[in-house]
């Protein structure tokens, strides 16, 4: 049997969900016929068209659905079409994330959206999406950006059993949804330590951590011990296990596919200057990223979109 | 409608009249800290809706005073949201606009236009699943109806045949956007036929004949035909918020409007159908407004309101 890739697991994840609790709603274009990649595969025949709704292809309104979905106790899970996440920025504010509050938590907004992030080739500018950063100032609402299929499928079975909780946003990079399933991970909260080291920390989450993998083991061949942490959830962050491990290494790496400014390494390198772990750094933070602005399509001219090992072993070297 | 319905119709609306009579005061006093979306002239709407809704899931929109009154939220809950108090209905954090109340079936409303359709939607989903036979009954203004979103909420609906009432206040203006500027149909209610819906436009201020309609209307939901559009013909004679100054109309326009007011149009309805005299309805309303004091003594209570009035 050939090995299960990242949306057969994601699929096999939610659906196993669904079984258990009959609350579960799916929602969104295409669901009734698979889902695209096929993650909503058997969902409509398995469990009808009352949990599994073709709405719109509006994915604002789709949330919306979901948020008077949610507001009468029922679980939402909305999958939105790719990245098209700038345009429902106000659906997930404002009527998921920000309601609660303001109607005193007479009303849950409990949900789950999933979209896709990051760049692949043949995404033209707006079609994917490196700028996850803006949803992190988010109060009330949780990102989980997991790396790999086996951190995607935990996450998503945890989200849905909790017993309660607020909106998550669940993004599924775009490069990762073929990857298929791949050695042992142990995700025990909110972020997985997946190699230790003394000498620095380099912190990573979504599709930039396989490259990760590969530069922190490039430079234990050069004699540097590199710490990996994988975030798995941007918002919130596991703070104590970064501060831990900058307080033992002294030295910040962070690599992300997403734009720079205002994004998840600008955020976890300002709670680090504003922790405990400031007084053993000693170099400046290194952030390796996105170029600003639109990605071109093509790997010929938009190959800078995804910064390869390379870019973080050469970063490595340069600050140890 | 039976003679009770009737004079609790008239109940409702004066008390949400007497209600933004005392908040208003309030306002210019500064003890109110919203911005006040009066539904002044209004009433006679959701008075007559919500005698039949008692069990139906309602959406309100901004405007929305007289929904909350006439489906029974506490005045003074009311009013000390008003106030930005901690005992108002959304705590004192969120505003009359985004109300919401478990115990009357008010789902939660947002200050944004047009954002509850598909909320309605996926509440009216809910509901079927629950296998209950309750309606969902979404309020919302002119301005709304002009969105995208409504016509998404209003196909879904229909494709799925959701026990919706999709319920617009059409009160002339939106914002400072006059309708009849808006629009290439006279009435909002032509737009269902696109939807293969039932459409119907009424006389908002005429609380008889919405009670009949609405009634209709929520039967033929529930009997899962589908959902029904309903244009409520009414008019703003309030700013957009209490202090919005109001120099795209002419003041003759409000005053002329403000003679169809719904109070008068009920309570001539009673008169003709000997279901009172007019001492009747004048005892009536010094009732309310006692009650009313009440309430406001109720929402004056908390600590916090003392202070503000004893600086």
């Amino acid at each position: 049997m050939s090995k299960l890739t990242y949306i057969e697991l994601l699929n096999d994840a939610i659906s196993s969900a669904m079984t258990e609790n009959d609350k579960i709603v799916v929602i969104g274009k295409g669901v009734t016929t698979g889902g695209d990649e096929g993650i909503a595969k058997g969902f409509y025949g398995r469990f009808g068209k009352n949990r599994v709704v073709d709405a719109t292809v509006d994915d604002r309104a789709n949330i919306r659905l979901g948020v008077g979905l949610a507001a009468t106790g029922a679980l939402p899970l909305v999958l939105i079409n790719g990245s098209n996440l700038f345009d429902c920025m106000d659906a997930i504010v404002n009527d998921a994330a920000y309601a609660p509050f303001a109607n005193n938590n007479r009303f849950s907004s409990r949900m789950v959206i999933c979209a896709d992030a990051g760049h692949i080739e043949g995404d033209s500018p707006g079609e994917g999406f490196l700028d996850e950063g803006i949803f992190l100032g988010i109060e009330g609402l949780a990102v989980v950006y997991p790396s790999c299929p086996a951190h995607a499928s935990y996450m998503m079975k945890k989200i849905l059993a909790a017993p309660e909780g607020g909106p998550v946003l669940f993004l599924m990079g775009r490069s990762l949804k073929k990857a298929q399933v791949k050695g042992e991970t142990s995700p025990s909260g909110g972020s997985e330590i997946i190699k230790e080291g003394e000498d620095i920390t380099l912190i990573t989450y979504g599709p930039m951590t396989d490259k990760c993998i590969e530069a922190s083991y490039r430079a234990m061949e050069a004699g540097i011990e590199c710490e990996l942490i994988d975030l798995i959830s941007i918002s919130p962050l596991d703070e104590q296990v970064l501060i831990n491990s900058v307080i033992k290494t002294g030295r910040v790496l962070i690599a992300q596919q997403a734009h720079a400014k205002g994004g998840a390494a600008d955020i976890i390198t300002s709670m680090l200057m504003r922790s405990p772990a400031f007084d053993y750094m000693e170099c400046p933070v290194k952030i390796i990223s996105t170029p600003p602005g639109p990605v071109a399509y093509s790997d010929f001219t938009g190959k800078s979109a995804v910064p390869g090992w390379e870019d973080i072993y050469e970063a490595i070297i340069s600050m140890v | 409608m039976n003679n009770n319905t009737a004079l609790q119709i008239f109940y409702k609306m004066m008390k949400t009249r007497l209600l933004e009579e005392i908040a208003v005061k309030l306002k210019d006093r500064g003890l109110i800290a919203d911005k006040l979306r009066l539904s002044l002239g209004q009433e006679g709407t959701a008075a007559a809706v919500c005698a039949l809704s008692v069990n139906d899931a309602i959406y309100v929109s901004q405007r929305n005073t007289t929904v909350l009154v006439s489906a029974n939220v506490p005045c003074a809950d009311i009013l000390a949201e008003l106030m930005g108090l901690p005992t108002g209905i959304c705590g004192g954090k969120g505003s009359l606009s985004c109300a919401g109340y478990g115990e009357s079936n008010i789902f939660p409303a947002s200050p944004r236009h047009g954002v509850s359709f598909m909320k309605a939607c996926g509440t009216a989903l809910s509901f079927r699943m629950q296998s209950l036979k309750n309606a969902v009954i979404c309020f919302a203004g002119d301005g709304a109806a002009g969105l995208g979103e409504f016509y998404e909420a209003i196909n879904f609906a229909s494709l799925n045949n959701l026990p919706m009432v999709f319920f617009i206040e059409n009160n002339a203006y939106a914002g400072r956007m006059p309708f009849e500027r808006v629009s290439n149909v006279k009435e909002i209610s032509l737009r269902a036929k696109g939807f293969d819906i039932p459409g119907f436009t009424v006389d908002g201020n005429d609380p008889a004949a919405v009670y009949e309609l609405t009634d209709y209307a929520l039967a033929y939901a529930k009997e899962n035909r589908g959902p029904v559009l309903i244009e409520s013909r009414t008019y703003r004679l309030a700013g957009t918020t209490y202090e919005e100054v109001q120099n795209y109309r002419d003041e003759k326009e409000v005053i002329g409007r403000a003679k169809n007011d719904p109070i008068e149009n009920h309570t001539q309805y009673m008169l003709k159908n000997k279901i009172g005299t007019l001492d009747d309805f004048l005892s009536m309303r010094e009732m309310i407004q006692k009650e009313i004091d009440e309430d406001v003594d109720g929402a004056l209570t908390s600590v916090s309101a003392k202070v503000t009035l004893e600086a």
